[in-house]
């Protein structure tokens, strides 16, 4: 069995992981995000993304709460934060990607855990109150990497997303005693909308228009070394046609004050971009394979 | 009358007034709650809710509240036992999400339920009809919490037949909407119920996530009804499931601490221990404990996750018989290699953990011994496993290698005490280590010429310890090694014998009661040679320049066989009584492998019509038998069945076909074994149609890609490893097997037109289709383990080979909108057709 398993796998797959925590302000999407990423479709055999999976009992939870949420208008429930840091939920994903060169088989297994904070935390931040806000701090200080998921719409909240940004990157400076270089991916979201849409391809310069402040305050911690920096901007629900694209969501009524988002078109669902950041975050190389539509 | 104090708290959310008296949630407050009348929550409440005790699902869409009570013991000394009510209902945040909010009422005592039900329905009768229902701006502070008196208990007589419907079902009772008609039945049916334990009882609840944590449950509605029923159903015979005493939510903080890879805390160590310690969990239940976390998923496909890493170190030392699939799992290196990450993480780890499970003797010692099975009976795992884990500095391990070696020692002594004064073997419950581990011995004892190979890790491992310099008498370690040594090839290295017997002048010496002898390096045996015969040897030397041809010829022999016995280290000896008579019957085997050749020449195979070889089958039957495929040149069919003059003439000489049989006698035994052949006790030799028979033919068919036309059921589904594998991998991946299956559900519904709320018959459906119902089923759909997706995996493979369109596709994965999903989808509707008044 030991031999079986070791040839089996060796020379064939690479295996890297990453523990990442997906912070942002409430409403930001990041739970749509997750379940867009744990409920993958395999559009074509083109792509780089081979299939994602589950690795534990969340990530189990995830990939059937997405089926509800985005092909069945399920509502979604903010996404509670429990008293306890470590009662949190970890998605433990599976992201396969096809090698790009070496053997026809080869594969690279990117296991990864993800804690979606709710966006409590950022806002607990912004005012620097809540009792459990060090607990989270010092959570977020063993991630390998943080997602900074940014709602692309909100360019109005620049300054006050610095001020949230600025403590939480003093905060994790002294929470860490290790002196390790962190990576930290800005992410725009709900990136179908069409301002965002057409300039999906270029979104360091669209976090730079957008959020100049964010940005500038990024490059400045960048700049003193202790943290690796990118953009990305991905869309969940991704876009109807090529020409003339629209969101591929109907938006659903829930009250008199909201509405709700689910996929127009599921049989050609594509969303965009979902991988990117976290290969860079795992490995700190950007794939441009999964920048492309 | 006296008077009673109500306290309650409430959900810490930010609020939001907005304009027509309304208001929404503008998100929690992390970890407060709010309107706290009381300085402090006790304890037994906050671990209630932590482990959601009063955690229920309510129609969001409904303004009617849901309520919980329950009785909560205190779980520290010195702190009461209370009664606790949640009154439970929706709020939405600017998002229009909606979200549960709770408001709950505490009353010291454990029969104080109804004097808070007394309370709320003054409450509701003084205004208007309403609830005291969550309400962020009814701001309460410290001390005031409300004053209530009450008279003597009132008493609710129920009707005879809610007595006998109360005892006729079974904990949780599940009541349709409308049973109970209030607050206060329910909770006198609860009462009656509990039968003096704690009550527990939820009213108008869509679902709740463990029935079974209630006495008695009412549904909301019908749909809710029939859901908590088939969940009731799905839960009563599931043993993974942590036993509502235990404090679950503490256990999962702990792991979650401890696996995370922050500095470890004594309290999540304490948490652990204290479960052990009282022995709550049994193995099962911890194992679905660590597979929630991706323990079980970690071992099926490898991973890079340090968090993996700590999770099965942790579960090693929790459940001692994991400790072999953890250093399986590690892949350790040869000593020369580097060690892995995961190597290096898991030591991180358990430097952490050093001195903190002292008291769990027990767990390591038996963690040891299931590695030394896995070493010797299973080998399934390299000795270079055992040595890192018993010399690694930082080890939890090693510091029990003393008492390893002592058990050892001891065993060795007791066997050899048995042996020589009244030549038998030792009683079982004479030994320390588990008794199988010395079969083998125990036959070598009886036999002295035999030789197992069985011991060579055992030579391997002592001789580590003792270079390792962990040791403090490392000639104890070399002692041992050599001993195996001797048992398992005859002879001793010269480096070990000098180690465990430093003063002994001469080649040979005795370590507990076992002659050893020192293997004679070549160049020091031809010193000697040449010191004491030299005249002879010039004799010789003119002998063989004379017919160099033969020395030639010898030389390579020599070496051949030499190499080969390298190969053969892996390979396992029968035992000594049973090999004898295998032999004699060898012709028996012959016959019965000719039997299975014709037959594989005779049946074509049915992807390529061409029939195989004789060639290919004699090699697939050899690799069959053995477990490694290197092992397969070792046992040669031809030679071994050989009439050829030349070999037989050799074969006076060398004795190789002797030598080949013994070999194919030990290869049928060691396979008889492996898979529980003749009731676990194999005879070594194959007869035309007897169990050993049957399933080689079926494995080799399998393997041939031939797919017979009768199976016999000792067969396994034809199914081998790899493909397993590969399906059970895929299993639930995106657009495949378990997600398929639920897709397959959600078409099937959109197609007929049924509700939502009839998935369940139609994804049952799917599951009898595929002949799978006994493994899982909607209501047990969430608690896939390993095992059952493997029997999920080989029904799905039977029902694809059932299907002759699908027979060449077989691979027991299921693609969303593939062949295979075509066939089902046909195959579920005419099913869900067939049954028109019992539709789903």
């Amino acid at each position: 069995m030991f031999k079986d398993l070791f040839s089996q796998k060796s020379g064939q797959s690479q295996d890297i992981s990453g523990d990442i925590r997906v912070v942002g302000d409430r409403l930001s999407g990041k739970t749509t995000y997750l379940a867009a990423l744990a409920r993958w479709p395999k559009a074509d055999s083109s792509s780089l993304v081979e299939a994602v999976t589950a690795s534990n009992k969340n990530g189990e939870d995830l990939i059937e709460m997405a089926q509800n949420i985005l092909e069945q208008g399920l509502e979604l429930n903010p996404t509670p934060l429990p008293d306890e840091v470590l009662e949190m939920k970890n998605y433990g994903l599976r992201i396969v990607l096809r090698k790009q060169s070496g053997a026809q088989n080869a594969v690279v297994n990117m296991d990864m855990i993800c804690k979606d904070y709710a966006g409590e935390f950022f806002s607990d931040l912004l005012n620097q109150s809540g009792v459990k806000l060090q607990e989270y701090i010092q959570d977020c200080s063993l991630a390998t990497g943080m997602m900074l998921m940014i709602d692309g719409t909100a360019h109005r909240q620049d300054s006050q997303y610095v001020r949230g940004i600025d403590k939480l990157m003093v905060a994790l400076d002294r929470a860490d005693d290790r002196d390790r270089k962190r990576r930290i991916a800005m992410v725009l979201t709900k990136c179908e909308l069409p301002d965002l849409w057409i300039n999906r391809h270029r979104p360091k310069w669209l976090a730079e228009a957008r959020f100049p402040k964010l940005c500038e305050k990024l490059k400045s911690w960048q700049g003193f070394g202790a943290w690796e920096v990118d953009y990305f901007a991905v869309s969940a629900f991704g876009v109807l046609g090529k020409r003339f694209p629209r969101p591929n969501y109907k938006q659903i009524a829930r009250n008199r004050q909201a509405v709700a988002a689910v996929l127009e078109d599921p049989k050609i669902w594509r969303p965009f971009g979902l991988v990117s950041p976290i290969y860079w975050l795992c490995t700190g190389v950007r794939n441009r394979e999964l920048d492309k539509d | 009358m006296a008077t009673v104090e109500i306290h309650e708290f409430s959900t810490g959310i930010h609020a939001e007034q907005l304009p027509e008296g309304t208001w929404r949630s503008r998100g929690f407050r992390v970890g407060e709650y709010m309107n706290l009348t009381l300085p402090n929550i006790p304890n037994g409440v906050q671990r209630a809710i932590a482990n959601k005790r009063f955690e229920v699902f309510k129609d969001r869409h409904s303004q009617e509240p849901s309520f919980v009570g329950r009785v909560v013991p205190s779980t520290e000394n010195g702190e009461r036992d209370w009664s606790v009510v949640a009154v439970v209902t929706s709020v939405r945040d600017e998002g229009g999400r909606s979200t549960s909010v709770y408001r709950y009422f505490l009353c010291e005592g454990r029969d104080s339920l109804w004097k808070i039900l007394a309370w709320m329905e003054h409450y509701q009768q003084q205004s208007g009809g309403k609830w005291p229902v969550f309400d962020p701006f009814a701001s309460k502070k410290l001390g005031e919490s409300h004053q209530w008196n009450v008279n003597d208990k009132p008493k609710f007589k129920l009707p005879d037949d809610w007595q006998s419907f109360l005892n006729e079902n079974y904990t949780p009772v599940i009541l349709s909407r409308g049973y109970a008609s209030n607050l206060q039945m329910i909770n006198a049916m609860a009462e009656v119920k509990a039968n003096g334990e704690q009550v527990s009882w939820a009213y108008n609840v869509e679902v709740v996530e463990r029935p079974e944590q209630f006495t008695i449950i009412q549904a909301a509605n019908e749909q809710s009804y029939q859901r908590l029923m088939q969940r009731r159903q799905g839960q009563a015979n599931n043993t993974r499931l942590v036993p509502l005493s235990v404090d679950e939510a503490a256990i999962k903080t702990a792991i979650n601490g401890l696996i995370g890879g922050s500095q470890v805390r004594d309290e999540w160590i304490q948490s652990i221990l204290a479960t052990l310690e009282k022995n709550q969990l049994t193995v099962e239940q911890w194992e679905a404990v660590f597979d929630d976390q991706g323990a079980g998923m970690a071992i099926l496909r490898g991973s890079a996750d340090p968090r993996m890493s700590r999770i099965l170190t942790l579960r090693a030392f929790v459940l001692p018989e994991t400790l072999p699939e953890f250093l399986g799992w590690l892949k350790i290196p040869g000593k020369k290699n580097k060690e892995t990450s995961q190597q290096q993480v898991s030591i991180d780890f358990q430097y952490q953990l050093k001195n903190k499970l002292n008291k769990f003797e027990k767990k390591f010692t038996d963690g040891i011994n299931k590695v030394l099975k896995a070493l010797i009976i299973e080998q399934s795992i390299p000795a270079t496993a055992a040595v890192w884990l018993l010399t690694e500095k930082g080890s939890i391990w090693a510091p029990y290698r003393y008492s390893l070696m002592e058990d050892v020692r001891t065993d060795l002594n007791t066997i050899n005490n048995s042996f020589s004064s009244n030549n038998k073997q030792p009683e079982p419950q004479r030994l320390r280590c588990e008794e199988n581990i010395w079969g083998n011995l125990c036959v070598f004892w009886n036999k002295s010429s035999y030789r197992s190979v069985r011991y060579k890790p055992f030579a391997e491992l002592f001789a580590q310890l003792g270079k390792s310099g962990s040791i403090n008498e490392p000639s104890a370690a070399y002692e041992l090694s050599a001993y195996f040594y001797q048992v398992s090839e005859g002879k001793v290295p010269t480096e070990i014998f000098k180690g465990a017997l430093p003063r002994e002048r001469s080649d040979e010496g005795t370590i507990l009661g076992l002659k050893v002898e020192r293997k004679i390096p070549l160049p020091e045996n031809a010193g000697r040679f040449v010191k004491s015969n030299a005249k002879l040897l010039c004799i010789v030397i003119m002998l063989m320049s004379w017919s160099g041809m033969m020395l030639v010829l010898g030389y390579k022999y020599g070496f051949e066989k030499g190499f080969a016995k390298g190969r053969v280290q892996q390979y396992k000896s029968a035992n000594h009584q049973i090999k004898e008579s295998a032999l004699e019957k060898f012709p028996t085997t012959a016959e019965a492998i000719e039997k299975i050749v014709s037959e594989m020449t005779t049946l074509k195979d049915t992807g390529t019509g061409k029939a195989p070889s004789r060639e290919d089958i004699i090699k697939k039957i050899q690799n069959t038998l053995v477990v490694n495929n290197e092992d397969t040149k070792v046992i040669n069919y031809e030679k071994a069945t050989s009439t050829d003059w030349l070999d037989l003439a050799r074969d006076r000489l060398y004795g190789e076909i002797a030598a080949a049989k013994k070999k194919w006698v030990d290869a049928i035994y060691f396979y008889q074994q492996r898979n529980d052949l003749l009731s676990n006790s194999g005879n070594g030799y194959i007869a035309h149609g007897d169990e050993t028979y049957k399933l080689l033919k079926c494995q080799v068919a399998d393997s041939l890609e031939i797919t017979l036309i009768e199976r016999s059921p000792i067969c396994p589904p034809g199914m081998i490893q790899k493909e397993k594998q590969e399906a059970l991998e895929a299993f639930e991946e995106a657009g495949k097997t378990y997600l398929s299956i639920n897709q397959l559900m959600i078409d099937l519904r959109n197609e007929l037109s049924f509700q939502k709320k009839q998935e369940e018959g139609i994804f049952d459906a799917i599951i009898e289709t595929i002949g799978a119902s006994e493994v899982i089923s909607y209501a047990t759909r969430k608690n896939r383990t390993n095992k059952k997706r493997e029997k999920l995996v080989i029904a799905i493979y039977q029902y694809q080979n059932q299907k002759g369109k699908l027979r060449a596709i077989a691979d027991g994965v299921i693609h969303v909108n593939g062949d295979t999903y075509e066939e089902l989808k046909k195959d579920v509707r005419k099913k869900l057709r067939a049954r028109p008044n019992n539709r789903p």
